[in-house]
């Protein structure tokens, strides 16, 4: 493969926001090689992993300490094990305790650091923590995953197999924070660091660091339960274990309230794309390759168990596609723009989810050419966030009506168009998503609604002297004016906004998680209900010691 | 102690729930966090400055003149230096100058005032009672004082400076022949070192 010149890079043009930035599309994108799971694992794995303190007691309680480090610079994962009862574990973000709670610390921590934490970390939102500290989180056991483990082990054998693929982890998570909240680091204190460019690589780091623990736990509980006869989790089982994790809404006003970010992530996506579109002569290597994920994948989709109606026909909806694409698919077609035709062909004959799985895989062969571009998927938000008040209210009706004309067709008087409102709640300080004709609230309601304001905005500047500013429009209309920011925003960053109504009667939220969650990395989507959902997390990654052999290709490694 | 994200999602809170719409409260969060990342009282001025704005003892402008003056009520300074930044170009295109009679907390003025700096890119002066601060293209200020900032003032005269340099043209003729000291002469020989061809034209 081989990119000579510009007009081959533009060979094809960018897929237009029109047609990716549906909710049906959205929900639908795949890991990729540019999810931050894998991104993370590229740039650390040449740091060095050590366990630094362990000291856990019969049962698996207690501390360990972990830390990262290339020489200069170190990071740690201080953990913290705990009894609980059986009645308070829950997976929900409201809970209050849980079976292990984690930091991820700048550096390696004293003593005092360690002891600090103690009292606080477990407390989760409860506790504090300060500039020292990056990442937060907490996680709960898979009882019935953790105790056959320790239960197999113990008695001198290995877990059984088919049970743990299905499962794929030991602990899940429910909540990973960073950026500054409940004391935490400010991102700007580390945001000059060159090995934290991606998007939440510490949290990233942290998961990484939590899948460690639960097979150290495991293996330590195990042994001391029966010293003489135990034996230590195979590290062929224990690779093909992640950490699982619920999600509910509180992700979902994320992607809606970082807009540029947003459009950063799907930019790099998009670009990658076009790139390996633009590729005029494809190798019989690269070909391949791809083949190899594309069936490894195939299998791999066995592992997906979910009891959702929605997923499953989405998921027979993906291997219908994967089985009529298998039957398209030819390596020994040899034609310029390989990639391109097949694109043509996957996006004139397969479904939302088929398309997206196809465009993930794609970039597998491509690694020079697509993995630079996880650099620019962070972004200073701050810099766009300023209104330029000079600027014309014809400007702003031409944006709205070239970026948002699909929101004008709306009528928001209509019940259905404006049935929900998105708030939080103030006992857990969640968001949430109700009906705003059967809950109270909605005088409390979040900036998430869009496309009903930003159609306001529309009827509003429709009224006034097209040559009048901005500037001059705000000072009556500070009810738009977070819209007015958004559409500025949106005509420099196309991809910034989600074409639909995230109010409407027929929005399906979990939609909204899985872009986010495909973004980080995660596979074996399991919606609960429409609200919240399970995945899987580094299934098949690296083990500490094995990183620095890292290929990347661990993401379609075998689960079975 | 919280982190600076906390102060400004919390004072963004805050404002939404003291009345202010969605898009002037994200700018209150940024302010407010601005301040205090440049070690000023910002969390506990805007809490003082809800206070006025619960009274509604706060006046806000419906046009920036170069005089501003309510016989009745205190200039808001959120509403006013908001309706600056949005206006800055045209605003300080036609005056150097821009003033308030009766201000309240005039210290919420500086952040917005310091992203005009830079939009337009002229230093921009503030100056009430005895306190004078010069904000330098939102990268920096500086300030004659360390408080307390009143509550409330009655008058604030706002700024634009024509940057002149600190310093004599003789000074810098000096040090920039100094700087050549760095360099090497050039010979025939060390010509062959330059990236380019000896001529143009080739």
């Amino acid at each position: 493969m081989k990119i000579n010149t510009q007009k081959e890079k533009e060979f094809v043009s960018l897929r237009p926001a029109s047609e990716i930035m549906k909710l049906s599309r959205l929900g639908s994108f795949h890991q990729s090689k540019l999810s931050f799971l894998r991104s993370f694992i590229r740039e650390f794995k040449n740091w060095n992993f050590q366990t630094e303190y362990f000291n856990l007691n019969q049962e698996g309680f207690g501390e360990v300490v972990y830390s990262l480090s290339d020489g200069n610079k170190s990071y740690s994962l201080i953990c913290f094990a705990n009894h609980l009862n059986d009645s308070e574990r829950s997976d929900r973000v409201i809970a209050t305790k849980w079976d292990s709670s984690f930091v991820l610390f700048d550096g390696i921590p004293e003593k005092e650091d360690i002891e600090r934490l103690k009292s606080n970390v477990p407390l989760q939102e409860k506790g504090r923590t300060t500039y020292k500290e990056l990442a937060l989180s907490r996680a709960n056991k898979s009882v019935r995953t953790f105790d056959h483990v320790v239960q197999s082990l113990s008695e001198g054998k290995q877990p059984d197999k088919d049970f743990l693929s299905k499962v794929g982890y030991l602990y899940r998570t429910t909540a990973v924070y960073g950026s500054g909240k409940f004391g935490l680091a400010d991102r700007f204190r580390i945001a000059d660091r060159e090995e934290l460019q991606g998007p939440f690589r510490l949290e990233m780091m942290l998961v990484y660091f939590v899948r460690k623990f639960t097979i150290d736990q495991v293996n330590h509980t195990a042994k001391e339960r029966n010293p003489s006869k135990a034996i230590p989790l195979d590290d062929d089982i224990a690779r093909n274990l992640g950490i699982g994790n619920s999600t509910g809404l509180g992700m979902a006003p994320f992607i809606v309230n970082h807009p540029t970010l947003l459009h950063q992530w799907i930019m790099a996506r998009e670009k990658a794309l076009q790139l390996v579109r633009s590729i005029q002569h494809v190798t019989m290597d690269e070909k391949k390759i791809f083949q190899k994920f594309l069936l490894q994948s195939i299998n791999n989709m066995k592992t997906w168990v979910t009891d959702s109606d929605y997923q499953i026909g989405k998921n027979n909806q993906l291997k219908e596609d994967l089985k009529n694409f298998n039957d398209y698919f030819n390596i020994s077609i040899d034609k310029e723009y390989f990639w391109n035709e097949t694109y043509l062909w996957v996006s004139q004959n397969l479904h939302d989810e088929g398309i997206e799985f196809i465009v993930s895989l794609m970039m597998e062969p491509h690694g020079d050419l697509v993995e630079p571009l996880s650099s620019e998927m962070s972004i200073d938000e701050d810099e766009h966030f300023t209104i330029s008040g000079s600027r014309k209210a014809s400007e702003i009706k031409d944006i709205i009506e070239k970026h948002y004309l699909w929101l004008i067709q709306v009528d928001f008087e209509k019940k259905e168009n404006i049935s929900n409102f998105w708030y939080y709640s103030k006992n857990k300080q969640e968001p949430r998503l109700s009906n705003r004709f059967e809950e109270d609230g909605s005088e409390n309601e979040l900036p998430l609604a869009i496309a009903r304001d930003i159609k306001k905005l529309y009827q509003k500047i429709c009224t006034v002297d097209p040559e009048s500013t901005l500037a001059e429009f705000l000072l009556s209309q500070k009810n738009l004016r977070y819209v007015v920011r958004r559409v500025l925003m949106c005509e420099k960053f196309p991809y910034s906004e989600i074409q639909d109504n995230t109010i409407a009667e027929t929005i399906i939220p979990i939609d909204m998680l899985r872009l986010k969650l495909s973004y980080f990395g995660a596979i074996k989507f399991d919606p609960r209900s429409n609200l919240w959902l399970r995945i899987t997390m580094y299934q098949g990654a690296p083990l500490p010691h094995e990183m620095k052999f890292s290929d990347d290709s661990w993401a379609y490694r075998s689960l079975i | 102690m919280e982190s600076f994200y906390e102060i400004e999602t919390t004072c963004k809170r805050a404002a939404k729930a003291s009345g202010f719409s969605w898009g002037i409260a994200e700018e209150i969060g940024k302010i407010v966090r601005s301040l205090e990342i440049m070690g000023l009282p910002g969390l506990k001025t805007f809490y003082h400055y809800l206070g006025d704005v619960k009274d509604e003892t706060l006046s806000k402008p419906t046009k920036i003149l170069s005089k501003n003056t309510n016989n009745n009520k205190m200039y808001c300074p959120i509403e006013s230096s908001v309706a600056i930044l949005d206006d800055c170009k045209s605003l300080f295109k036609n005056n150097d100058f821009i003033d308030f009679d009766q201000m309240a907390h005039p210290l919420l003025l500086i952040p917005m005032l310091n992203r005009a700096s830079n939009i337009i890119g002229k230093k921009i002066s503030i100056s009430f009672d005895n306190i004078e601060i010069i904000l330098n293209y939102n990268e920096s200020l500086v300030i004659n004082s360390k408080g307390p900032f009143p509550n409330q003032t009655n008058k604030v005269s706002i700024r634009s400076i024509s940057t002149e340099p600190t310093y004599s043209k003789k000074e810098y003729e000096n040090l920039y022949q100094l700087s050549l000291e760095t360099f090497v002469e050039e010979s025939e020989g060390k010509l062959s070192g330059a990236g380019a061809g000896l001529t143009d034209n080739d």
